[in-house]
């Protein structure tokens, strides 16, 4: 054998026996991964279901040395006792949860404000929520400098400002927004949209602020999907925006709001432009209910948009008798082959919920 | 032929042994990647989970459409599966592609469908649509029935009547998990500009109960080829697939499971028909339009939306299936060879490309070739046995290390086998999949080179057993 056969010889030999060597490691240390995780999981849920049982007992007991002698017996216990008290936190209310702040400020205040500087980010994700839980009110501190944490911690923050809504902490809630640099709107939505009309006063002056176009955007959309109809004359400046975007969302908005002094103003964006801006528009014209809009519905059952087409004949079967009569006539004309299919489509499906009634 | 072999032994090794690196050092990076990916993902859904972000009526809508061709024994379990879903807003649309079986019919009678005039748009051309069917009872629920035209055909038919801007191609023998669309929507939501395709999991349905259409008890099959491919769909997807989509360099989002955005599909003209991979297909055209529209973009793998499916359980079958998949990458590779190295196609064109193309395509040859020349050095005694011996069992056990990470990646994301045992059950198949099985599937893939040449288009039978 020569010299470099000898070397190539002895470095597949090596190679073999260090990874024969690392498998058997893998092996080892998934068997090993499985048995401790499940084990861990055992000890967790344990503790978890015996901490939750006597938090229960705690909240329907009395004696005021109850919430004390709980909170030093599962002090030593504190990832099972965070899980349960957040899992209460968001169940429970009024002075019951100042029992669970009790527990919490003698078993893991301490302990959860040293966790915000934590360098792990579940730990300081962790130490929000129950600081937002059992800090009533938030102390404004603490609120910036959440808010300047990472996007979990910060929305995680938002979140659970938004358990407490006043103006206060709904001003910091679109403080975040309007600095976030990546906004996830999604998110700020779920936490923005059950507040309701808690947001009215904040949303009005957002409106009226010049800021990046997404960012209208998304307040217009809010303020339709709740819907906040006293925004209605706030969101008219919007319907002649150059924004595409911006009208397609003020039409929707204005849609939802179903007020009837947006006839107009819908019959206008009706004729937009923008066959988006249109297809809303006549959509938000059949929940207005009102017969004077079937000239428009009728026009726009003919229009080259197969969105549009399909938004009018919803409209005319919401007007119910008028509209109806409308898409029989539409569907008997021979001129538009497109507007006759789609009032035929809209006519089945009145006859389909018309058996079915 | 002796001295010619003598004169080949040097550098076929060589190169077999480049190859070899090259390709295994892939494949652990793949597994260092995804390891830091799932981890990262695991936390994300921790934390998802802790600030409590709860779906509202903004959620994106979605048609599923799901081709259905001579599915009669699975099709009613599938479709009520898919309206089972939690989802608040989507609808299903079933596409039956001239089924010669009783597939229209059991669902006609299961659903008590009704003919129904419903106008569409026929933006993508297909066979001639037969009916469609609805019942007001299921309003999620469309049915057509066509004449066939292959996959690409039936899922370009639901394009043209689904109404959402999202849609997801399901397969109508498969179930998906109660949660998955909500999962799998969620990078779309994240991201929605960027977003153009998402994929879940595949995991095998053999050997596990279904009730109801929903999975009620998991375990692992007693048929030895199936737990062969249990372990290479926990590689292929926990491993590669979730490396490549770190790396943006997906080109698969499996056909049984995925969500694409409906604009960028329609605008590429929806799937092309004649191809038998038009999962891949579909996804590379996606992004060489992107690429040369200049718009950023994200193709995604997540690996907690699971789909189950039914893996072939014996050879032919699997042959069947195999050779079919290894004819789509041909065809696919072939089609966008202009992108294949090309800069301007950026990762698409100088990584994920080359990567198929290199290993996934051209793999099967190269170790067809290795064990060509073995036997016919062999045969001319010019081969040194110890060093022949040590390599293949260096092979073996790289690939056994490698199919091993993957089921610690399965215990790091998902643990979805509950019982310790089954796992105990995989680890022996890490190594013995590298010994017969995996040079039954080499042989496979190169036959499907052949059948490719010989310009086969059939999907080839595959027997399941339904659920």
């Amino acid at each position: 054998m020569t010299l470099s056969g000898h070397l190539a010889y002895h470095i597949l030999l090596g190679s073999l026996e260090i990874l024969a060597i690392f498998s058997a490691f893998l092996i080892v240390f998934i068997i090993l991964y499985r048995y401790f995780s499940s084990r861990r999981e055992r000890w967790f849920e344990y503790h978890y279901q015996r901490i939750t049982e006597e938090l229960l007992d705690m909240l329907t007991n009395s004696d005021p040395k109850a919430t004390e002698n709980l909170a030093f017996r599962n002090k030593n216990y504190p990832g099972p006792l965070t899980h349960a008290l957040l899992d209460l936190a968001r169940r429970i209310k009024g002075p019951e949860r100042q029992k669970l702040a009790a527990v919490f400020k003698l078993a893991l205040e301490a302990k959860v404000r040293k966790d915000l500087r934590s360098p792990f980010l579940l730990r300081r994700l962790t130490a929000a929520r129950l600081l937002e839980f059992f800090s009533e009110p938030p102390e404004p501190e603490l609120v910036q400098r959440l808010l300047k944490d990472k996007p979990p911690v910060r929305l995680a923050a938002i979140s659970a400002l938004a358990n407490a809504p006043s103006s206060q902490t709904i001003r910091y809630i679109f403080q975040a927004l309007e600095t976030d640099p990546s906004p996830n709107y999604q998110t700020y939505l779920e936490i923005l949209f059950p507040l309701g009309e808690a947001l009215e006063n904040e949303l009005r002056s957002a409106l009226k602020r010049p800021l990046q176009p997404e960012l209208t955007a998304f307040y217009i959309e809010l303020a339709g999907l709740i819907p906040l109809r006293r925004l209605y004359p706030d969101l008219l400046p919007f319907i002649s925006s150059e924004n595409k975007e911006i009208r397609i969302r003020a039409a929707r908005a204005i849609s939802r709001m179903e007020l009837p002094e947006s006839l107009p103003v819908l019959m206008k964006l009706a004729n937009d432009p923008a066959w988006e801006v249109q297809a809303q528009a006549v959509l938000g014209l059949g929940w207005l209910k009102n017969p004077e809009v079937i000239p428009v519905l009728s026009q726009a059952l003919r229009s080259p948009h197969w969105h549009v087409r399909l938004n009018a004949k919803e409209a005319l079967l919401l007007l119910g008798e008028p509209g109806i009569a409308c898409l029989k006539k539409m569907s008997e004309q021979t001129e538009d082959r497109f507007a006759a299919d789609m009032a035929k489509m809209g006519l089945k499906e009145y006859q389909e919920l018309y058996e079915k009634i | 032929m002796r001295n010619l072999l003598i004169f080949l032994i040097p550098s076929s090794s060589i190169l077999i042994l480049i190859y070899f690196l090259i390709l295994n050092t892939f494949y652990i990076f793949f597994l260092v990647v995804a390891i830091g990916e799932l981890l990262r993902y695991r936390r994300l859904l921790i934390i998802l989970k802790t600030i409590e972000v709860l779906p509202v009526s903004l959620v994106k809508p979605v048609s599923i459409i799901a081709p259905a061709f001579n599915e009669q024994n699975s099709i009613v379990q599938s479709v009520s599966n898919l309206l089972s879903l939690d989802y608040p807003v989507y609808e299903v649309i079933v596409v039956n592609d001239g089924s010669s079986d009783e597939t229209l019919s059991r669902l006609i009678e299961h659903f008590k469908l009704k003919q129904s005039s419903l106008v569409f748009r026929k933006s993508l051309e297909t066979k001639p649509i037969r009916a469609i069917y609805t019942n007001p009872e299921y309003p999620r629920l469309i049915v057509i029935d066509k004449e066939n035209g292959k996959k690409a055909d039936a899922l370009n038919a639901g394009l043209n009547i689904s109404r959402y801007p999202l849609f997801c191609a399901v397969d109508s023998d498969s179930v998906l998990d109660r949660d998955a669309l909500q999962k799998v929507v969620r990078p779309f939501l994240e991201d929605p500009e960027k977003t153009i395709a998402a994929g879940g999991i595949i995991r095998l349905s053999n050997g596990c109960v279904i009730e109801k259409g929903q999975l009620k008890r998991l375990s692992i099959p007693r048929n030895i080829l199936v737990r062969f491919q249990i372990i290479e769909y926990l590689r292929a997807f926990l491993g590669g697939r979730v490396g490549l989509s770190r790396l943006n360099s997906l080109l698969i989002v499996s056909g049984a499971f995925g969500l694409f955005r409906k604009d960028i599909v329609m605008a590429i003209g929806g799937y092309r028909k004649n191809t038998v991979g038009e999962d891949m297909d579909l996804v590379v055209r996606m992004r060489q339009y992107l690429h040369e529209n200049k718009k950023p973009f994200a193709v995604r793998f997540l690996p907690d939306p699971i789909c189950w499916t039914e893996a072939p359980s014996n050879l032919r079958s699997l042959g069947s299936q195999r050779n079919r998949w290894h004819r789509g990458l041909i065809e696919t590779l072939a089609a966008s060879r202009k992108m294949l190295f090309n800069p301007r196609y950026g990762v698409t064109g100088l990584l994920a490309l080359p990567f198929y193309f290199i290993f996934e395509m051209v793999g099967p040859l190269v170790e067809l070739y290795g064990y060509l020349f073995f036997i016919l050095a062999s045969i001319f005694r010019v081969i040194n046995y110890t060093y022949a011996a040590l390599f293949f069992a260096l092979a073996v056990v790289v690939g056994a290390m490698i199919s091993l990470g993957s089921i610690l990646l399965e215990e790091f994301s998902q643990r979805r086998y509950p019982r310790a045992k089954d796992i105990l059950a995989l680890l022996p198949y890490c190594f013995l999949e590298n010994i017969i099985y995996r040079q039954y599937l080499s042989y496979v893939r190169v036959k499907a080179f052949i059948d490719y040449f010989k310009g086969k288009k059939e999907w080839g039978k595959i027997e399941k057993k339904g659920f």
